[in-house]
């Protein structure tokens, strides 16, 4: 009897996973429709994302090297993913190289928006850094895209590591700016064992959905 | 009587005045809402598109003013 009940709840357990990723996969069509230039972003969104660029550059303006920017935001769905790609859009309108890195090695949500697929991503670079150039997707002429990778057991280890950091001082040698895709700050460590080795944390607060405390 | 309750213990942040309020950090950008349908003229204060966005020559404008205006002196019948 208590085999037949765990085999019923295992049963109810993966329909209800499978309805999840249906919704997931749902939202993410949704919200692929809101990146800049796919046919989408009325006139206010996009110039709502060329204020946050032209703000953006006079607050590094004393930067002298590449710019690492990281975006994050208190808890999950407040917009971190979406407004990451949009900025490294606007900011690839105007200036040089920009790479966006999905540094959310837990729920890992860029390839899935720009519909890249890669098993060698973030994750792999830190453990085999030699594996840097296959990593790179060219998404457009001045916007390239590293994606997580594999699922590692320790991700805040690995992104508090000395490896990122060199990671990072390479890059910073190929690319005007760096935009640092990250998961929630008040769920996991991650974005502040990166926040060290960036130039600027840009935190995403959703109007109506983020609670103040 | 049910509504000051739920005003009072809503604590979502609902715009730049809130969060300038809770954090001394400035807010560099704000994005409107990206589900709003574009061709909907719903843009707050600045009223229609249309009226403020259109590139519409001084002379254009003249011209559609005048044949709006009822002429002066213009037989009645």
């Amino acid at each position: 009897m208590k085999i037949g009940k765990i085999g019923l709840k295992a049963k109810e357990n993966s329909a209800s996973s499978k309805e999840e990723n249906k919704a997931d996969s749902l939202r993410i069509d949704q919200e692929r429709k809101f990146i800049l230039g796919q046919g989408s972003g009325n006139f206010f969104s996009r110039e709502a994302f060329n204020t946050l660029r032209t703000n953006i550059s006079f607050s590094l303006a004393d930067t002298e090297d590449s710019k690492v920017i990281m975006v994050t935001s208190a808890m999950q769905s407040e917009g971190k993913s979406i407004t990451a790609v949009n900025l490294a859009l606007t900011i690839a309108e105007t200036n040089g190289g920009v790479l966006l890195i999905d540094c959310d090695m837990r729920k890992p949500k860029i390839g899935r928006l720009l519909q890249l697929k890669s098993e060698i991503g973030l994750s792999n670079v830190l453990l085999k850094p030699s594996l840097l150039r296959e990593s790179v997707f060219h998404y457009n002429d001045s916007v390239d895209v590293i994606l997580s990778g594999n699922i590692p057991p320790n991700p805040s280890e690995l992104l508090a590591s000395a490896r990122m950091q060199s990671l990072l001082e390479a890059l910073r040698k190929s690319y005007d700016y760096i935009i640092l895709d990250t998961p929630p700050v008040n769920i996991v460590t991650d974005a502040v064992a990166l926040s060290p080795r960036t130039a600027c944390c840009l935190p995403c607060v959703r109007g109506r959905v983020s609670a103040a405390w | 009587m049910i509504l000051t309750p739920q005003v009072l213990l809503d604590v979502r942040i609902k715009d730049e005045s809130d969060l300038g309020a809770l954090f001394e950090l400035p807010v560099l950008g704000q994005i409107p809402d990206l589900r709003q349908n574009p061709n909907k003229h719903t843009y707050g204060k600045y009223g229609k598109s249309s009226k403020y966005y259109s590139y519409q020559t001084e002379e254009l404008r003249n011209k559609k003013d005048k044949k709006e205006k009822p002429q002066k002196g213009g037989t009645q019948q």
